[in-house]
């Protein structure tokens, strides 16, 4: 991975959010990227058939799109969620874990526009599918980190 | 109402997820509201200290399967979500946020549901969205 992408992987993975989830980045490229999500009891939405609440897929997705849209421009840049669609296709197993791959398929100077797929069991029976437009902001910032 | 109230708490309070990042269920004078606390591991930009949009994003959904619960009498089951689309309107800064949902149009089978987040004033969202829900 260059620097900055190595950058924004660690970026990502030390937000507290992320941290709290234990979101994990297994490659991050120029305009492409994958995760994956270990299952958690605390994910579980609907407890009657062990579910994962949508919004684990939704958060897993936003991430990762956000992540590739950071990492489509030399050196990277910060950029902000415009709008994010995620289709929920099936229900999410919540003993399994989610893997998660995003791509670029268009940008501009001022929009990149991403679309992700989430799994459990295969790459091609998907769970969820998201299309996001992301707004940048200039160049790539560190983050500071949160006081240990 | 109250009992009913009472009710969708008891079943927000089992749901794992909803514990995690600190969604309540509540009432106003205007209806239903979903509540999402102030959380520290809910966030996901460190330079604004902003609440990550996915944590957003959940606070949408569930907002709008339980704006859904509430309306539709005698259902116990969560409506499953077929789609779901956001606007992110503003930075959702560490602080409570609040979801409101409105149901566009309730067929036989889907329904359309639309909610709006917001933090000190309702007429400025942090985040919208519209989703889909399968009722039947």
């Amino acid at each position: 991975m260059q620097d900055y992408l190595t950058e924004i992987a660690t970026i990502i993975v030390d937000l507290p959010h992320c941290k709290r989830l234990g979101l994990k980045i297994t490659r991050l490229d120029q305009g492409s990227g994958a995760m994956e999500l270990p299952p958690q009891a605390d994910f579980i939405g609907n407890t009657k058939r062990q579910f994962m609440h949508s919004a684990i897929a939704t958060t897993l997705l936003d991430t990762l799109c956000g992540g590739v849209a950071s990492s489509v421009y030399d050196g990277g840049r910060t950029v902000a969620t415009l709008d994010l669609r995620i289709d929920h296709l099936t229900p999410l197993d919540g003993s399994k874990p989610l893997f998660a791959e995003a791509e670029c398929f268009h940008r501009n100077e001022d929009v990149a526009y991403i679309q992700g797929w989430a799994w459990q069991d295969t790459p091609d029976k998907p769970v969820a599918k998201a299309t996001g437009t992301f707004m940048t902001n200039g160049k790539f910032q560190l983050q500071p980190k949160a006081p240990s | 109402m109250s009992q009913k109230l009472t009710h969708l708490q008891d079943l927000n309070r089992l749901i794992p997820y909803a514990q995690m990042v600190g969604l309540e269920i509540a009432r106003d004078d205007k209806g239903l509201l979903t509540k999402l606390l102030a959380h520290p591991d809910n966030i996901g930009n460190e330079v604004i200290g902003a609440i990550h949009g996915g944590v957003v994003g959940g606070l949408l959904e569930h907002a709008a399967s339980f704006h859904l619960l509430h309306e539709l009498l005698d259902r116990d089951t969560i409506p499953r979500i077929i789609n779901v689309s956001f606007d992110y309107l503003r930075p959702a800064l560490l602080k409570d946020t609040y979801a409101r949902g409105y149901i566009v149009k309730q067929g036989k089978r889907v329904a359309n549901v639309r909610v709006s987040a917001w933090q000190e004033d309702e007429n400025r969202p942090v985040a919208c969205a519209n989703a889909h829900f399968l009722i039947a």
